[in-house]
């Protein structure tokens, strides 16, 4: 007998967003991933002067506030043709590491651990309890310092402020290097030191935990062993092919992150202008979705779209149906630290629950041990602006990622005011609706085969979904205006 | 003194997933907190619900006060700016205007007006002390834009660190010159502390270490009824921004604007902001 669950509203994501699966012999057959909430900042944006565009579409999402200023700075810079100097680089690249971190600290403890936890499932792991658990308490204390660190370079957080066109809006002096430094070894402690996690993992094996060795180690092998008790490790598999923009400037003019499109054997170059959204099954009309450039069609809301049931676009590379996130980044850059996706996730390039997390720890600690390096780099009074004129007509495409999946946004400019603005954000890539060819969105296809013995209590549906760190509020802001008609100008 | 509270519905920390998490709504609040512009029913729902429905629902059983938290709940914010199609708005206001989803007469069982905590984001110091008072039956006075005068009395302009480098006519031209150890004010890039009120900058972010100004960045009005579309174009000078003329800013801003209109010189300008702002003498 097949029965529909819904779940509406999915709890301890980011934004508004429901999922409904059919589970049919103990099994889900099918998913729909629903988001639920449309604001229209691209609309929003139409007339206003360009550089306002970074500062209130980062205003998206209170989580990655950071990926959207920036990939929106970058568009624009990119419009401009202006290089920033070096100071800058540096700077941006700790914004963006530190936000990322801390993105990666939250999720664990305050959104992923709970499902993982005694207190849900009486399996001992009673630091992963939400609230009360003393992982979830010590995590609050160090997302604060991280937050922080990010106020130093930011000037506050969430929406941090001072990343702007040409630059950065302050350098870096022997105290601010000082007061950052001092609060990263603090979360590096409780974190514990890369090098240690093979015997953090022999511990845990054994049922011994030292702490000494940092407490997140000892909470993520916890977690994982439990996990692949849980098989993690088969569940949530999706269409195992990724995408990334690339982040983090290096001074040779590469990305610390590459850009890349796994195609389920191969890394390939990736082509933005194979960057499609589709709208078949989005509270669109038909017209709208299409390649975000100057002369793509003009996307309508259409509230009473047959078979339409999401506010959500889906993104595809051409008509390849790919995830995005840390996972995608790690296979496209090919790090595999310590093997454990190869040896405990079985294998490198395989997409389950349990390889995104695994993946997202990886990058966290990759991450922190950048942070400490990058510090060392920075330089007092090291000139971090440009100049930067507002350019009269011109199209710019901003790239990057956000701790959760690939950031884009494009801006044409026409009289040095916004003429169209596109934006597509991390988990517009993950939590999409099925596609005009039919294949199911990211998250709805790793819900394909979840086993759920019990359709009263369907927690393994919410763990993979979980998995993609889904951030709804930056997925569903999607549209331009209906109507306004405009020349293609190539400059 | 220790406070418990009892937290039955927030949907970044509970356990409760889907129907049970709707379940949780089922309850006559003491206080309801609420985040985010209300748009019309289609635009956003939760377990299938329009969200203005629920907050309607909720607001009518809530015992003690409606605290409406943020830019977008309180005056509606970017997605009620200009070029939107949700119609969205604040919980109590449309902008400066009071009407919003719950309509000017709103009041709460205890006959609170919505207690607005603006800001995009809004600061925590301001949401924990509010909520703190609020619970322990201590009402906060409001201000005409239903804001605590606690915290919305200052102009943050007149408590900005770098308030000497403007009083001394040192502005910075560009961001070259916007690090704190240059000493110069970010009047002319943009700053919109002279017509925002906040205790932001000596109260400061994240545990009192920064701010905006302080971070070379020029306050772009978060707190201000008027943000977005009254802010903008938020890297040009006050008197470069039409939207600003005529709107019920603090006197402090009406003179910048008189003055401008009036082909004033800067000097003069300097000396008129320093008077005080109109909040100040409301109180007297």
């Amino acid at each position: 007998m097949v029965t529909e669950i819904k779940i509406d509203p999915i709890i301890r994501i980011e934004g508004h967003m429901g999922i409904s699966v059919k589970v049919d012999n103990g099994t889900v057959i099918d998913a729909q991933c629903n988001s639920t909430m449309f604001r229209g900042f691209e609309t929003i944006l139409i007339g206003r002067d360009p550089r306002d565009a970074p500062v209130l579409a980062q205003r998206i999402c209170g989580v990655c506030h950071q990926s959207h200023r920036i990939a929106g700075v970058r568009a624009l810079e990119n419009a401009a043709g202006v290089k920033v100097p070096d100071g800058a680089r540096k700077m941006r690249n700790l914004i963006e590491a530190v936000t990322t971190l801390y993105s990666h600290a939250l999720w664990f403890y305050a959104l992923c651990g709970p499902d993982y936890s005694d207190a849900l499932t009486k399996n001992g792991l009673k630091r992963l309890d939400p609230i009360t658990g003393q992982g979830y308490r010590e995590a609050v204390g160090n997302q604060r310092k991280l937050h922080e660190v990010l106020s130093i370079l930011g000037a506050k957080v969430p929406h941090q402020m001072t990343y702007i066109h040409g630059g950065l809006t302050h350098e870096p002096s022997v105290e601010k290097i000082m007061q950052m430094k001092t609060r990263m070894f603090e979360v590096s402690d409780w974190i514990g030191k890369t090098t240690d996690l093979p015997a953090v993992l022999e511990d845990v094996s054994g049922g011994k935990h030292d702490y000494s060795k940092g407490y997140v180690l000892n909470d993520v092998v916890d977690w994982a062993l439990y996990a692949l008790k849980e098989k993690a490790q088969i569940w949530g598999v999706g269409h195992q092919k990724y995408i990334s923009y690339g982040v983090y400037d290096m001074p040779d003019g590469t990305l610390f992150e590459p850009a890349g499109v796994w195609d389920g054997s191969k890394v390939i170059p990736m082509d933005e202008k194979k960057i499609t959204e589709y709208v078949k099954y989005s509270w669109y009309t038909d017209s709208s979705g299409g390649v975000p450039t100057r002369d793509a069609p003009i996307p309508e809301v259409d509230t009473e779209k047959a078979g339409a049931y999401s506010w959500a676009k889906t993104p595809r590379y051409g008509t390849m149906a790919v995830e995005g996130g840390p996972l995608a980044r790690m296979v496209i850059a090919g790090l595999d630290p310590f093997d454990l996706r190869k040896k405990l996730g079985g294998g490198v390039e395989k997409a389950s629950t349990f390889n995104r997390t695994i993946a997202r720890m990886q990058e966290a600690l990759i991450l922190r041990d950048k942070i400490m390096e990058w510090l060392d780099e920075l330089k007092t009074g090291e000139p971090t602006y440009t100049d930067f004129e507002v350019p009269d007509e011109a199209f710019g495409i901003g790239l990057w990622e956000a701790p959760r999946g690939p950031v884009g946004h494009w801006t044409d400019i026409k009289g040095k005011k916004i003429n169209r603005y596109q934006a597509i954000a991390g988990t517009t890539w993950n939590a999409t609706p099925k596609d005009d060819m039919g294949q199911r969105g990211a998250i709805e296809e790793a819900l394909i085969g979840v086993p759920v013995p019990d359709v009263k209590n369907p927690i393994n549906v919410v763990r993979p979904v979980r998995s993609y760190d889904p951030c709804l509020s930056c997925t569903v802001h999607m549209m331009t205006p209906g109507g306004q008609k405009y020349s293609i100008q190539v400059t | 003194m220790k406070l418990n509270v009892d937290i039955r519905f927030h949907p970044t920390i509970m356990a409760a997933q889907g129907e049970e998490a709707m379940a949780a709504l089922n309850i006559e609040p003491d206080v309801l907190v609420v985040e985010g512009a209300i748009p019309d029913p289609k635009f956003a729902t939760m377990g299938d619900k329009p969200v203005i429905d629920i907050l309607k629902e909720l607001a009518a059983k809530t015992k003690i006060a409606v605290v409406a938290v943020g830019a977008c709940a309180t005056y509606g914010g970017i997605p009620a700016a200009k070029g939107n199609v949700t119609n969205s708005m604040g919980v109590q206001y449309h902008k400066g205007k009071k009407g919003g989803a719950l309509g000017a007469d709103f009041k709460s069982k205890a006959g609170l007006p919505v207690v607005n905590l603006p800001g995009d984001p809004a600061h925590p110091d301001h949401i924990l002390l509010t909520l703190s008072a609020v619970i322990l039956g201590e009402i906060p006075e409001l201000d005409d834009k239903g804001r605590p005068k606690l915290f919305f009395s200052d102009n943050i302009h007149d408590q900005c660190d770098r308030r000497g480098f403007y009083d001394k006519g040192e502005f910075a031209k560009s961001f070259h010159e916007t690090d704190f150890s240059h000493e110069k004010c970010l009047y002319k890039l943009g700053c919109r502390g002279p017509v925002t009120n906040s205790d932001c900058a000596y109260r400061k972010w994240n545990g009192g270490i920064n701010v905006c100004m302080n971070g070379g960045a020029p306050c772009i009005g978060c707190f201000n009824e008027g943000f977005p579309d009254d802010m903008s174009p938020l890297f040009e000078t006050i008197e470069n921004v039409p939207t600003l003329l005529g709107i019920n800013v603090a006197t402090a801003g009406k003179i910048i604007v008189a003055a401008t209109a009036a082909g004033i010189a800067a000097h003069a300008i300097r000396r008129g902001i320093s008077k005080k702002p109109q909040c100040i003498e409301e109180e007297k």
